[in-house]
């Protein structure tokens, strides 16, 4: 009776959720799989979708404010701080873990689907697996660039209870971590040359071009380069609209590797490359400085006198926007990945203009993570680095051309220290290919002594330090400050791991 | 067999005694008859008043005229007729010779045989040994609630109700004995209505009430086992009384406004601050086109508006012996302060007992209601109309309103055309039966069902929108709660040999909860006209989807009490919970309690004090109580999808919590030392307790490393917490005359909580810090010293403990000579002692810039060595002030003069802090339409040697602005005149002419006067965070509200 009670009790009390899986009923078949891989997608997006650019190019010479907001004020004047909630979203790697995390399940269950070849479908299981490492290895890669030693995660937290606090490991070690994985990620990724919203083996070799050439190995970069280019199957654009179309279109573009997918409707949300500095509802974050906007006003066809880069053209609103001057007075747009329809109006109603900007929660931009002519020029620099200045610039060239600026820049025009006028040439290069799109800051913080915070990062200091000068109340990286390259951990991070505490990036607080 | 060999049994007695009565009343031939008329002072009829020959069973009720008529054996011309009524002194009348004996009852001033309700059972208020409070039905009349918390707010020491917002419908927070855990879900008390436990009581009808106790220490609340742990507020609504039916009418209708403007800049103030670089105005003539400056708005006024409320009530009670019945209906209807805010709300009640035989009862209660309200988007509304530039138009010339003006938005379009309505629909169903096996022995049963259908819709106009593709937007969301739960309880009571009490109790109790959810979601409506969700362009997929969730919870309890008469009392009660929320092996949990109580005016010794202290008693409690109060399903591992999806997939993930199979019940333990006084026949009564509670295991919202990928926290069982406190209450009668009566009633209560231990440590959470050996939700942030004077005054000697006093060139009349460049000529530095400074002064910095003129002087604060360093940053926080209150004093009185009554009741929180960070935020210049209060502006820093504390405008290097600086951490206390009311009662003659049994009007006042120090809207702001209480973002302002009313019964 007592014995009938306590089960009848025990049942009344066993409830169970109704709306959610519990783990022990999943991986159980593909359609699982897929929706895993999408889960960790998802979490990408969250990761980066505006810290592709709060990382990689707001503290950059690209940049300058347009609206009035505390977070650019601080991003722009170098005055980052671990506890301040207006930039929290740039300091705090908890979706950066998150994404890390959901890969560390896949990398745990995929290999026991592929065992059991689950409905036949190992194929794509063994493609997930490798996608999995594959974008650990890009966070990791973020991480690193960002705030240099990591806290490396490699186990899936499955019960409360399993340690979670980890010390951050120098930067050798998640040098090799990243490594390692794209590693692990080429012997499984798939090789869909057409899938350009999931990480494939193209974008593999074209992360691991940029690790070598984070860390300066530029054999190696030419290797991994070639690989990308073979892998690939990339070819050049031939004018500006179909290098216009990579931002637009970018599943049918022959340039494009690897784009972050990205539906206002399915995410209930824009990405925020739109409120950042082509905003249809609001004002916008930051403008492209008026200096690029001149200086790529400058590259005029030599005949008819008319700016003749397409980049130029179909990234600014030329007919808004006559002359650098009214640019800078109209905190002008920066419609790159904006569709551009000749027949629409400007939203303001202002005499011409083309952009149809998107509001910020409509703002659906597949955003580029790795394209082919950023695996070139990073190759020319490697090229440049190992003296084959001439394969360099024809890199260069080609990059020029190809949108309708004819000029070449020719070795002849060297002297001195070719290698680093090149360098230079090819960073300029990359800096007007890749404004907006997050490559910008990385590019100046690789080049030179890097993680030394002494005597290092002098193109990045030579670049940056006037600007900051000039601007009000900013902070230029030199002295204890020239560590204000990297990133501050956000002072949430030191709550919860005891670990981290004393270990803050010199000279934030924690 | 069994059973009815009992049941045949039973009836064969049963009518066997029926035959004796018969019986009896042939053998009583010989009866007088005795009749009368029972009022009160007034004069007005008492219906159900007990008559009882003393000494014998013989007796008879009064009928609802208040006549009686009683049989008596004529045997002894001695006998006595008692006359008995609760709350009214017993009066004994020798019956002598007399044929009719008419009685005046006198209201009783002690309230010690008032029967008060107690967890599944009633006890006299004299016997009680726990820490109860209990308002009647009366104080709730005086008071004029619109809801239940408005009519528990101040009358009960150690409970606080703290309401966030003045929205037309909002529920407020009650919190008894302070906060015992460290999650915001876990500090609401339980609310049992009727014997329901209850989540929300949001939608009963004050009128309905007949009582409230407040079971505060563990004593009382353990027999609510798991969900006890911060008290119990029973709340029992009213039945029907036998007699003739009564019919109650009432009406009420009020006025309401704001009741505090705060300072907002006005149009000038707004240049002054615009041309705050330059010194002069700006010159631009304005034109009617000019519409970001051609405006003077005083927005407060703008979006408020006198609220009128409409209050009908009606009601229907009577009965007779066998069957009584209650009905009520009420319907309410509201409007907010602000423009377009509103609630409606109808409710139905209908109580009926039906006694079919002395044995059983069965009652059965529903009631259903109806509410159906609209919130104005705080922040888009209120917010915005205190941040917007008073000079930026609302109105296009041709009246059209300005959505959007130079990116502010417009706050009246904002309150009008985002629509957020919320519809309650909620029936509560009880059926209850109650068996009598013998006198001693009763059972009782009841199941009931509280089911809710809320419907939140929202709409938000394209309008609203800026840009090229602006789009309307709505949202329907649908939630089902059902909670189904059920009774069992079999009691025992019986005195032995005329002195020995005893009560024994056990019974059983078991609750399912589900909860289904369906949420729509869309843009790009069709028509504006049309909000439903068929309208919608494009449906938002992230946001379309259904779900549920449920618990389960049973419990087994019992409770045995003995006293000796009535001086030595003892109580127990034990409860077994089981819950589904925790993990399967720690599902079950066990809640002791036990009270003694010791009536020491009765012993001997006390003889000699009779005449003053009508009765005293020292209770003394201890017990553990339960907190279950965390999500379904915390303690599972999950995989979660629907907002998920990547390229048209849907994705799955982890949970964003981390599940813990090991979760188990927190638990309280309290205990309670009290003393009840009450002198000269209860003139003065007082009440004191004295308590600690301390918690352990505390359901934890953990913190979790960010590198765990579980951004959500996991809940743990760990730490622990304490609260001690002590309340008191006097309630007295200083003045009482024939005419003229005074009651008064103070009561105060001081709380102190503590973190005992913190696993994983101190940590800060925005504002505040959470600290092991400080109590919970105090203030952590930099502390304001002033504003340096010149750019020079930011100076130190090389330790940084002292700021040195720069010297300046200075004319002959002492005055400081300001160069071309605007600054002075620095001569030099001294000590603020005078004495010459000859080193190199250090300068302090903040994130790595120097603080200039103008820029705050932030306290700098030592490491621990006791060095200062020369920056400002988090190593420099300090606790700035406490979040939660650290008393609260409430004082009703209560006037009666002939037919007139006048009640006033105050009450006040003290000794906490509130950040103003509507303030900070305006004085933040986190745009350029921001507008800061006028203060601010008059006051802010423009030259070198300006004395001001308020910095400089607009210069974001120096952080002057910083969240967390005490600056804007103002004194929270404060008292307010909560209520006034005044009434009269047609006179009785008058009444009986009309046929009335009462006819009463009144005018009242809420919310009249409020001293504080406070520039807020109000003091009150939201409390119920645990962790961080006291933020004031600029809510929805409370209201000051006056009206008028009539009562009618017939």
């Amino acid at each position: 009776m007592v014995l009938l009670t306590a089960t009848r009790c025990k049942k009344f009390l066993k409830v169970d959720p109704v709306s959610t899986i519990t783990p022990g009923s999943f991986w159980r078949d593909k359609a699982d799989a897929d929706s895993w891989m999408a889960g960790i997608y998802n979490s990408v997006q969250s990761t980066l979708s505006t810290n592709w650019f709060d990382w990689g190019e707001v503290r950059s010479d690209n940049v300058k404010g347009a609206g009035t907001g505390n977070a650019q004020t601080k991003f722009l004047n170098n005055a980052l701080s671990a506890s301040d909630s207006d930039i929290s979203g740039a300091t705090n790697w908890s979706n950066l873990y998150t994404t890390i995390s959901l890969c560390n399940y896949g990398i745990k269950y995929y290999p026991q689907m592929i065992s059991q070849d689950i409905g036949g479908a190992t194929a794509s299981y063994t493609d997930y697996l490798g996608q999995c490492y594959g974008i650990r290895a890009l966070m990791y890669f973020y991480g690193l660039r960002v705030w240099g030693k990591m806290p490396i995660v490699t186990e899936p937290l499955e019960t409360y209870g399993q340690p979670t606090q980890f010390a951050r490991s120098p930067v050798a070690e998640v040098k090799q971590r990243i490594l390692d994985d794209i590693d692990l990620a080429l012997k499984s990724i798939g090789s869909n040359k057409t899938n350009k919203y999931n990480m494939q083996k193209a974008a593999i070799y074209a992360l691991q071009t940029d690790v070598y050439m984070w860390f300066q190995q530029y054999d190696l970069a030419l290797t991994s380069s070639q690989s990308c280019i073979t892998e690939s199957g990339c070819t050049w654009v031939t004018n500006a609209q179909s290098w216009k179309n990579m931002f637009t279109d970018p599943a049918t573009s022959t340039e494009t590797i690897f784009n972050l997918y990205w539906d206002n409707i399915e995410r209930g949300g824009g990405v925020g490359v739109c409120s950042r500095f082509a905003s249809g509802s609001n004002t916008n974050n930051y403008m492209i400085t008026p200096k690029i906007f001149q200086e790529l006003f400058d590259r005029v066809d030599p005949v008819t006198l008319r700016p003749s880069d397409g980049r130029f053209t179909t990234s600014f609103d030329t007919i808004s926007y006559k002359t650098p001057f009214d640019y800078n007075a109209g905190n002008g747009a920066f419609g790159k990945f904006t569709i551009y329809n000749a027949a629409a109006k400007r939203s303001d109603n202002q005499p011409g203009g083309a952009f149809v900007y998107q509001a910020n929660a409509e703002c659906s931009v597949k955003i580029p993570i790795y394209r082919y002519a950023d695996v070139m020029l990073l190759r020319a620099e490697a090229l440049a680095h190992t003296g084959k200045y001439q394969e360099a610039l024809d890199i260069v060239n080609t990059v020029r051309s190809r949108v309708g600026y004819k000029t070449t820049a020719r070795l002849v025009d060297y002297s001195g220290d070719v290698m680093t006028g090149i360098e230079r040439t090819i960073l300029t290069e990359r800096q007007y290919e890749f404004l907006g799109e997050g490559k910008r800051w990385f590019d100046l913080c690789r080049i030179g002594k890097t993680y030394d915070f002494t005597t290092g990062y002098s193109y990045l200091a030579g670049v940056m330090n006037p600007i900051l000068g000039a601007r009000s109340g900013a902070t230029k990286y030199e002295g204890a400050n020239l560590a204000r390259i990297l990133y501050p951990i956000n002072s949430a991070a030191f709550n919860a791991n005891r670990k981290l505490v004393g270990d803050q990036n010199l000279p934030y607080d924690e | 067999m069994n059973t009815f060999w009992l049941k045949s049994g039973r009836l064969k007695a049963l009518m066997l005694l029926v035959l004796l009565q018969m019986l009896g009343s042939v053998l009583y031939a010989q009866t007088i008859k005795v009749t009368g008329a029972v009022t009160d002072k007034q004069g007005g009829p008492l219906p159900g008043v007990s008559v009882k020959l003393k000494g014998t069973t013989i007796g008879v009720q009064t009928s609802s005229d208040g006549k009686y008529s009683i049989s008596l054996p004529d045997t002894d011309p001695s006998a006595i007729l008692v006359f008995s009524y609760i709350g009214f002194v017993v009066k004994e009348e020798a019956i002598g010779k007399k044929k009719k004996i008419d009685v005046t009852l006198v209201e009783s001033l002690s309230d010690l045989d008032e029967v008060i309700v107690v967890g599944y059972g009633t006890q006299k208020k004299r016997d009680v040994t726990g820490a109860i409070s209990s308002i009647t039905a009366k104080a709730i009349e005086e008071k004029q609630p619109i809801s239940i918390f408005d009519a528990i707010q101040g009358a009960s020491p150690g409970v606080r109700v703290m309401s966030g917002s003045g929205a037309p419908g909002d529920e407020s927070d009650i919190t008894i004995r302070g906060m015992s855990t460290l999650s915001d879900n876990g500090v609401k008390p339980l609310y049992v209505v009727d014997g329901v436990p209850m989540k929300n009581i949001m939608s009963i009808n004050p009128k309905d009430v007949l009582s409230i106790e407040i079971l505060k220490d563990a004593a009382s609340s353990a027999i609510y086992g798991s969900r006890s742990a911060n008290g119990v507020i029973l709340i029992t609504t009213k039945q029907g009384e036998d007699g003739k039916p009564r019919i109650n009418v009432g009406y009420l209708r009020s006025y309401s406004n704001l009741s505090r403007h705060i300072p907002q800049s006005n149009r000038l103030q707004r240049q002054m601050f615009d041309q705050r670089t330059k010194i002069s105005l700006d010159p631009h003539p304005d034109d009617s086109t000019a519409y970001n400056k051609n405006a003077d708005n005083d927005y407060q006024s703008l979006i408020t508006q006198t609220a009128i409320r409409n209050q009908y009530d009606i009601s229907m009670s009577g009965g007779s012996s066998k069957l009584n019945y209650f009905n009520s209906l009420q319907y309410l209807d509201e409007q907010g302060i602000i423009l377009a805010s509103f609630n409606k709300r109808a409710t139905m009640r209908t109580n009926v007992k039906y006694a079919p035989s002395k044995k059983v009862s069965l009652s059965t209660q529903l009631s259903f209601s109806y509410q159906n309200r609209n919130n104005v988007n705080e922040g888009k509304v209120i917010q915005q109309a205190l941040q917007r530039g008073p000079q930026q138009t609302l109105y296009l010339p041709s009246g059209e309103l300005i959505y959007d003006n130079g990116g502010r938005k417009n706050p009246i379009a904002e309150a009008y055309l985002r629509e957020n309505l919320t519809a309650t629909y909620r029936a509560v169903i009880f059926q209850g039966i109650d068996y009598s096996f013998t006198k001693d022995l009763k059972f009782h049963a009841d199941a009931s069902a509280d089911v809710q259908l809320l419907r939140h819709t929202t709409f938000n106009s394209k309008l609203l929108e800026t840009g090229a593709a602006a789009a309307s937007s709505g949202s329907d969301e649908t939630r089902l709660p059902i909670r189904t739960q059920g009774n069992a309880v079999l009691s025992y009571k019986k005195t032995i040999a005329n002195d020995h009490n005893i009560t024994a109790l056990l019974g059983t109790n078991f609750e399912k909860n589900t909860l289904e959810e369906i949420n729509i979601a869309g843009r790009k409506f069709v028509s504006e006209n049309v909000h439903t969700l068929n309208a919608a362009g494009e449906l938002t997929l992230s946001d379309i989807y259904s779900r549920e969730g449920g618990s389960a919870l049973s419990g087994f309890f019992t409770r045995v009490g003995y006293d000796y008469k009535g001086r030595y009392l003892l109580n127990a009660t034990l409860r077994k919970d089981g819950s589904s929320v925790f993990g399967s092996e720690n599902q079950w949990g066990y809640f002791p309690a036990a009270s003694v109580g010791w009536r020491f005016s009765d012993e001997k010794f006390m003889g000699w004090s009779k005449k003053v202290l009508t009765d005293a008693k020292i209770r003394g409690s201890w017990g553990i109580t339960g907190n279950q109060e965390i999500g379904d399903f915390d303690a599972v591992q999950q995989f979660i999808f629907g907002n998920y999806y990547y390229n048209g997939v849907s994705g799955v993930r982890t949970d964003t919590r981390l599940g813990n199979s090991s979760l188990k019940w927190e638990e309280t333990t309290q205990s309670n030392v009290g003393l009840d006084l009450t002198f000269f026949d209860g003139k003065i009564s007082f009440v004191g307790d004295y308590y600690e509670k301390k918690t352990k295991d505390l359901l934890y919202d953990a913190p979790l490393p960010l590198e765990s990928g579980f951004p959500n926290k996991a809940r743990i069982n760990a730490g622990s917490l304490q609260n001690k406190g002590i309340e008191l209450m006097v309630t007295g009668y200083p003045i009482q005359t024939k005419d003229f009566t005074w009651q008064t009633s103070i009561n105060w209560s001081r709380i102190r909580n503590k973190i005992l231990t913190l696993p994983g440590g101190d940590y800060v959470d925005d504002n505040w810090i959470v600290s092991e050996g400080r109590e919970a939700g105090n203030f952590f942030g930099y502390k304001f010293l002033g504003i340096y004077q010149y750019d020079q005054s930011n100076a130190y000697t090389d330790d940084y403990k002292t700021r040195l006093i720069p010297q300046f060139q200075k004319d002959q009349l002492g005055n400081v000579i300001i160069g071309k460049n605007m600054q002075p000529i620095l001569t030099g530095y001294t000590y603020p002692d005078g004495t010459a400074y000859s080193g190199i002064p250090k300068q302090l910095t903040t994130n790595g810039n120097i603080s200039k003129g103008g820029d705050v002087i932030w306290a700098n604060q030592p490491d621990a060595n006791g060095n200062l360093n020369g920056n400002i940053g988090n190593e420099d926080k300090i606790v700035t002030g406490y979040g939660q209150p650290r008393w609260s004093l409430g004082w009703s009185n209560n006037f009666t003069y002939k037919n007139f009554s006048l009640a006033i009741s105050l009450y006040g929180n003290f000794g906490n802090s509130i950040y103003n960070e509507n303030r900070r935020n305006t004085a933040s210049f986190s745009n350029s339409n921001t507008t800061p209060e006028p203060y601010y502006i008059l006051n802010m820093y423009k030259y070198p040697g300006q004395i001001t504390d308020s910095y400089i405008g607009g210069d974001k290097a120096a952080d002057n602005i910083r969240r967390t600086n005490d600056y804007y951490l103002e004194d929270g206390s404060f008292i307010r005149l909560q209520n006034v009311r005044l009434g009269y009662q047609l006179p009785r003659k008058i009444m009986d002419r009309l046929h009335f049994a009462s006819f009463n009007v009144y005018v009242y006042g809420n919310n009249l006067l409020t001293w504080t120090k406070y520039t807020g809207f109000d003091p009150e702001v939201k409390q119920n965070s645990v962790l961080k209480p006291g933020l004031d973002n600029g809510q929805y302002p409370r209201k000051r509200e006056m009206g008028l009313g009539l009562g009618i019964t017939f």
